[in-house]
C-alpha cells in the first residue's frame, strides 16, 4: 500500500488567556492510498485539530511542531500560497454542519461555480456544466432545480450531498470528513456514509473520516485510530481493532457501548477528560486507567507494533522499552 | 446581480404598500428637485429675492404655505430646499459607507493589531460629540456646502465601522467561511462574497435611517453660519429660522419641518422593505 499522507510526531499548543494549552501531544499515524481511516474519541481529544492543523487553517495562536509530509512535501514548511494551492486541490474537506455551511445569501449556482472557477480555468458555461455532473456524481435528483435553489430551500441532506459535490470538483486525492454525519438523522446518515465510499470508488482518493460514533466506525473505515487527550492510543484494522482491543482506553471505549443482546449494565470510563492546560504527566491516561503502572505517570509511552498493523501506545505492552 | 433579478426585487418593492409609498414619496422629491425652477411658483423668491411687502402672511390661494420673514413663498423654498436636501443625505451617507464599510470589515476580519488600530481610531471620533466634531472639520475647510458634507460624512463613518466591524467578527466564524478557506479561497473573495454581503442589510438600514439626520445636522451646520449659506433655500435653515416665529406663525417651520419628516420616513419604509429582500429567507414571504 501507497502512503499518501503521513504525521509524525505532531505537537500543537495553543496559547490562550489562562496558559499554555497543550493540544496535540505527538501525533504519529499513516493514511496510504484509498482506504478509508477512521479518527475516533471524544469531543475535545484533538481530532478536528488534527484535520485543521493538515489543511493549515489554525488560529494565529497555535503554536506546531512536527512534520506532516502529503506526497512528499512537508505540509508545514510550505507557503501560505502552495498551501492554497493544496487546499480544495490535493486535500479538501467536508463538514459538520451542512445547514449552516453554505453562504445563505447566494444560489447553489453561484457558490459552485465560484470555487470551481478558482481552480480551474473555465468559463461560465463549463463550470455550470461540471457543477451539474458533480450534482449528478452524489445522487441529487434535478441538478438544474438545485442549482437555482438557495441553500433554505434544502434538505439537510441534500445540502451535505452539495458540500460533497463541492470537495469533490477538483479530484482531491485526500477527502477529511469532520464528523460529516452528525447533524443528521440515521436514515440520511447511512446514505451520506453509503456515497462517500461510493465515490471514493469512483474518484479514488482516501478518506479520513473523523467521528466519535463508532458504529459509524465499523460500518465505513478500514483502519482505525483511537485518539485520548491529543495522543494516538491505538491505530488496527476495524475488525481488528473490535474484536482485540488493546489500549486500556479503547477497551472502555468499547464496553461503553450498549448491546441490546445483553441487558447487563453499561460500563463507563470512570474519571473525565483531563484538562489540557494541565495535562497528567507521563501517559496522559493513567488518572482514569485501571491498570496503572508507577511508570505511566513518568513516561508517556511511545506507539509501538505490537502485532501486525496493529498499533497500540501503552506501558501493558512494552511502550516504553523501545 | 442579474437583470432578471433586479426586476424582481423592484416588483416586490412594488407590491409591498409601505414601500411603494416610500418609492413614490422619494420619486416626487427626485422629480420636485430637478423640476424645481418650473415648479416653483415664485422661483426668483426661491433664489433668495426680498418681497417685504408680504412679510409672514398666513397661507392662502396666493402663497400656499405662507411666506417667510422677508416675504418670500414657503412653498417655493420648500421646492428649492429638496435639492439642498436630498443632495446633502444621499452625499453625507454614502461618503459615510465609502470610508466605513471597508474599514469595518479589514478590523473585524483581521482583527488583532489592525482591529485595535481602526477601532480606537473610531473610539477618538466618537468621543467628540457628534455636531461638534463635524463643526471643527467644517471650521477648518471653511464655510460651504460641499465643505459640510465633506465635514459630516468624515464624522460619520464610525458608526459604519463599528457595525460592520461587529457583523465580520460573528461572520468569520461561520461555518461556510471555514468552507471557502478549506478550498483555498483567498481572503479578498471571502470578505467579497461571504462577508460583506451578509454583514451589509443592518448597515443599509441605518443608512436610510441616516439619511434623515444628515439632513437635520446638515442645517444645524448651515444654522451656525457653516454649511449652505443664506439665502439658498435649505429645510433645515427654514426650520432653524422660522423656530423663532413658531408660536405666532405656524406656518413658517412647519412647512419644512414638514418636508424633512416625510423624506425621512420615506427612507425608512424602502430600508426596512430592502432588508427583507436583501436576505433570501425573509424574501419567501414576498414570492
Amino acid at each position: 500500500m501507497n502512503e499518501l499522507l503521513s504525521i509524525e510526531d505532531l505537537y500543537l499548543n495553543f496559547r490562550t488567556f489562562w496558559g499554555m494549552a497543550y493540544v496535540l501531544n505527538g501525533v504519529n499515524l499513516k493514511i496510504y492510498k484509498d482506504e478509508v481511516f477512521g479518527l475516533v474519541g471524544e469531543t475535545g481529544c484533538g481530532k478536528s485539530v488534527t484535520s485543521m492543523s493538515i489543511l493549515q487553517l489554525l488560529p494565529s495562536n497555535a503554536e506546531i511542531s512536527g512534520k506532516i509530509i502529503f506526497e512528499g512535501q512537508n505540509l508545514l514548511e510550505l507557503s501560505e500560497k502552495e498551501m492554497k494551492k493544496i487546499r480544495g486541490e490535493k486535500i479538501s474537506m467536508v463538514f459538520q454542519d451542512p445547514m449552516s455551511s453554505l453562504n445563505p445569501l447566494f444560489k447553489i449556482k453561484t457558490q459552485m461555480v465560484d470555487v470551481i472557477k478558482l481552480h480551474h480555468d473555465m468559463s461560465k458555461e463549463e463550470a455550470l456544466q461540471r457543477a451539474k455532473e458533480l450534482l449528478k456524481a452524489v445522487n441529487l435528483p434535478d441538478p438544474d432545480r438545485i442549482l437555482e435553489s438557495y441553500p433554505h430551500q434544502l434538505s439537510g441532506g441534500m445540502r451535505q450531498r452539495v458540500m460533497i459535490a463541492l470537495a469533490l470538483s477538483f479530484n482531491p486525492s485526500l477527502l477529511i470528513a469532520d464528523e460529516p454525519t452528525t447533524a443528521l438523522d440515521v436514515t440520511i446518515q447511512k446514505q451520506i456514509l453509503d456515497l462517500i465510499l461510493e465515490l471514493k470508488e469512483q474518484f479514488h482518493f482516501s478518506v479520513l473520516l473523523i467521528t466519535h460514533d463508532l458504529g459509524v466506525v465499523a460500518e465505513t473505515c478500514d483502519r482505525v485510530g483511537v485518539m485520548y487527550a491529543g495522543n494516538i492510543v491505538e491505530i488496527a484494522d476495524v475488525e481488528e481493532l473490535f474484536e482485540n482491543p488493546l489500549h486500556p482506553y479503547t477497551q472502555g471505549l468499547l464496553s461503553a457501548i450498549p448491546d441490546p443482546r445483553y441487558k447487563k449494565p453499561l460500563k463507563p470510563l470512570r474519571g473525565n477528560v483531563p484538562s489540557l492546560l494541565e495535562p497528567p504527566p507521563g501517559c496522559r491516561f493513567h488518572p482514569r486507567c485501571d491498570h496503572m503502572m508507577p511508570v505511566c505517570k513518568k513516561e508517556k509511552p511511545k506507539l509501538i507494533e505490537y502485532s501486525k498493523n496493529h498499533y497500540v501506545a501503552c506501558h501493558l505492552y512494552g511502550g516504553g522499552e523501545k | 446581480m442579474k437583470k432578471d433579478e433586479i426586476i424582481r426585487v423592484l416588483k416586490i418593492l412594488v407590491r409591498n404598500k409601505l414601500s411603494l409609498l416610500g418609492i413614490i414619496i422619494i420619486l416626487v422629491l427626485l422629480i420636485t428637485a430637478i423640476f424645481a425652477p418650473w415648479l416653483a411658483p415664485y422661483p426668483e423668491q426661491a433664489e433668495g429675492e426680498p418681497n417685504l411687502g408680504e412679510k409672514l402672511l398666513p397661507p392662502s390661494s396666493k402663497h400656499w404655505f405662507g411666506t417667510d420673514y422677508m416675504g418670500r413663498d414657503v412653498l417655493s423654498r420648500v421646492i428649492y430646499g429638496a435639492r439642498i436636501s436630498l443632495l446633502v443625505a444621499v452625499s453625507v451617507v454614502a461618503l459615510g459607507l465609502i470610508i466605513g464599510v471597508p474599514l469595518g470589515l479589514l478590523a473585524g476580519y483581521k482583527g488583532g493589531v489592525i482591529d485595535a488600530v481602526i477601532m480606537r481610531t473610531t473610539d477618538v471620533f466618537l468621543s467628540f460629540p457628534p455636531l461638534l466634531l463635524a463643526l471643527l472639520i467644517s471650521v477648518t475647510l471653511g464655510r460651504g456646502l460641499e465643505n459640510a458634507i465633506i465635514a459630516l460624512g468624515v464624522s460619520w463613518w464610525p458608526w459604519y465601522t463599528r457595525l460592520i466591524r461587529g457583523m465580520a467578527v460573528s461572520l468569520k466564524e461561520k461555518p461556510y467561511v471555514e468552507v471557502a478557506k478549506s478550498m483555498g479561497i483567498s481572503n479578498w473573495k471571502i470578505i467579497g462574497r461571504h462577508i460583506l454581503p451578509n454583514a451589509i442589510s443592518p448597515v443599509i438600514v441605518q443608512g436610510t435611517m441616516d439619511m434623515g439626520s444628515a439632513i437635520l445636522e446638515a442645517s444645524a451646520l448651515s444654522f451656525l453660519g457653516l454649511g449652505v449659506q443664506p439665502p439658498t433655500a435649505d429645510w433645515g435653515l427654514m426650520v432653524s429660522q422660522g423656530k423663532d416665529y413658531l408660536l405666532n406663525y405656524w406656518w413658517y417651520p412647519t412647512f419644512p419641518g414638514l418636508a424633512i419628516f416625510i423624506t425621512v420616513i420615506a427612507f425608512n419604509l424602502v430600508g426596512d422593505t430592502l432588508r427583507e429582500i436583501l436576505d433570501p429567507r425573509l424574501r419567501r414571504r414576498f414570492l
